[in-house]
């Protein structure tokens, strides 16, 4: 910041230094004296000032248009995909057909359940038990801290639903997803290779539970408890649609909680 | 204790998201760009909470992760894939500017600055929006204080020249 003083013109970056406040007392003393018999550098001066603007009020401006609800719900996601990092070393699990890679927290927006798989068997595998495996395996890596921070919003949450239900072509309502002694926390979106999978999450005072749906297009089916990844599963199906509830909930409580679903549903 | 920074992120992290999306914007002029800036930032700085030294500036140290995400991944990939940047001259404005049209001084002021080149851009924002001085902004953006000043200097003569214009060819507008 010192050589241009001495003897040479100042240039531009030191006379804005000098209007930004950010000149060193020595150089500034230097400066106003020479600005006072050297109109041309003065005029200089006050042509750069003229560049100045009210820049924070236009950028208060724009902080005001972020989409802060989307936002924090990223956050919540990074959250997730921070842990599932920690998780790297551990081999992931092989999927029904061996043929799924299981990439958590895709960067964009609803992305995160994302599986990667051979074309032609994609629909056997999907309707078959590998969507289980796939939400099993992802629920492993969501804790209470997940979930709590989200805000209760009973208006943002029939918002979400009515958005499932449109993807789904299902009737699904707060009042229907609603379960005792569990919070329910958000409905999300997710996609399980290009087809839509809803997850309906909850708090107990066991850990997250998730009710989630897809589309399968196979005959009904009563409803049947498995565990995979620590988790307990009940799962069944109905009007085209595969069901499941997981979560870490004692086995008798899960099914009786399987059984107030499957029995709105349709 | 490594402990007290990872604890300090995960409760200042959250307050800090839209100045970072706006930070984004300014760097990518694409809302959902700067979303996922956003997105990749918190994951990385969640990754690396422990290295945030408590009682510093968090907001100064999110800033130089988004910097260094945006320069080394994001437009990387945005050029390798060929489709060169948003071109600061071609008149394309911030995806936010037209939000906020009915603040026509503002409005202005942004299409002004996102007129600039990119590195001028960036500065003028971190200096003169976010109120950083030129160091932290030299820290920020790792280079030295005198290519912050010489970015400044630059930008500030193009804006005097706008002024300029502004003032022969938009007299009869003004009050």
């Amino acid at each position: 910041m010192t050589d241009n003083m001495q003897g040479n013109l100042p240039t531009d970056s030191t006379l804005v230094a000098y209007l930004d406040g950010e000149l060193p007392e020595t150089e500034r003393g230097e400066l106003e004296a020479r600005l006072r018999i050297d109109a041309a550098l003065k005029r200089r001066l006050d042509y750069l000032a003229t560049g100045a603007r009210p820049f924070a009020d236009a950028f208060d401006a724009l902080v005001t248009g972020a989409p802060t609800e989307r936002l924090q719900r990223n956050l919540a996601q990074a959250r997730i995909k921070a842990v599932a990092g920690s998780w790297s070393r551990r081999p992931l699990a092989t999927l029904a057909a061996g043929l799924l890679i299981f990439a958590v927290g895709a960067a964009l927006g609803f992305g995160l359940l994302r599986v990667v798989q051979q074309p032609n068997e994609i629909a056997e595998s999907v309707a078959a038990d590998a969507w289980r495996e796939v939400v099993a395996e992802y629920l492993t890596l969501y804790t209470s801290e997940t979930l709590a921070d989200i805000p209760e919003d009973a208006a943002q949450r029939a918002r979400e639903l009515s958005t499932i239900a449109g993807k789904l072509a299902i009737d699904i309502s707060p009042d229907e997803v609603a379960l005792p002694d569990l919070a329910f926390k958000r409905a999300q979106l997710l996609d399980l290779d290009g087809q839509p999978l809803a997850q309906i999450a909850y708090l107990s005072r066991f850990g997250p539970v998730a009710f989630c749906v897809i589309k399968d297009d196979q005959p009904d089916a009563g409803r049947e408890f498995e565990e995979r990844h620590g988790q307990r599963i009940v799962y069944w199906s109905k009007g085209g649609h595969a069901f499941m509830l997981i979560g870490k909930l004692p086995q008798s409580q899960l099914e009786a909680l399987a059984e107030t679903l499957d029995q709105r549903m349709l | 204790m490594t402990e007290s920074g990872h604890e300090a992120v995960m409760a200042g992290l959250s307050a800090q998201l839209s100045r970072l999306w706006r930070y984004g914007l300014v760097l990518s002029g694409n809302r959902s760009v700067a979303e996922d800036l956003v997105q990749a930032t918190c994951v990385r700085a969640l990754e690396r909470a422990d290295q945030f030294t408590p009682g510093t500036r968090l907001d100064r140290w999110l800033f130089t992760i988004l910097h260094s995400i945006w320069l080394n991944e994001v437009r990387a990939a945005r050029l390798r894939r060929g489709r060169g940047l948003v071109d600061p001259e071609s008149g394309l404005v911030f995806d936010g500017i037209k939000e906020i049209e009915t603040n026509i001084l503002a409005a202005q002021v942004l299409r002004e600055v996102q007129s600039l080149p990119e590195a001028q851009r960036e500065t003028v924002f971190l200096v003169y929006a976010e109120g950083l001085t030129y160091r932290e902004a030299a820290k920020i953006l790792a280079v030295p204080i005198g290519t912050i000043m010489s970015r400044l200097a630059g930008a500030r003569a193009k804006l005097a020249a706008l002024a300029g214009e502004d003032v022969s060819g938009e007299k009869k507008k003004k009050r």
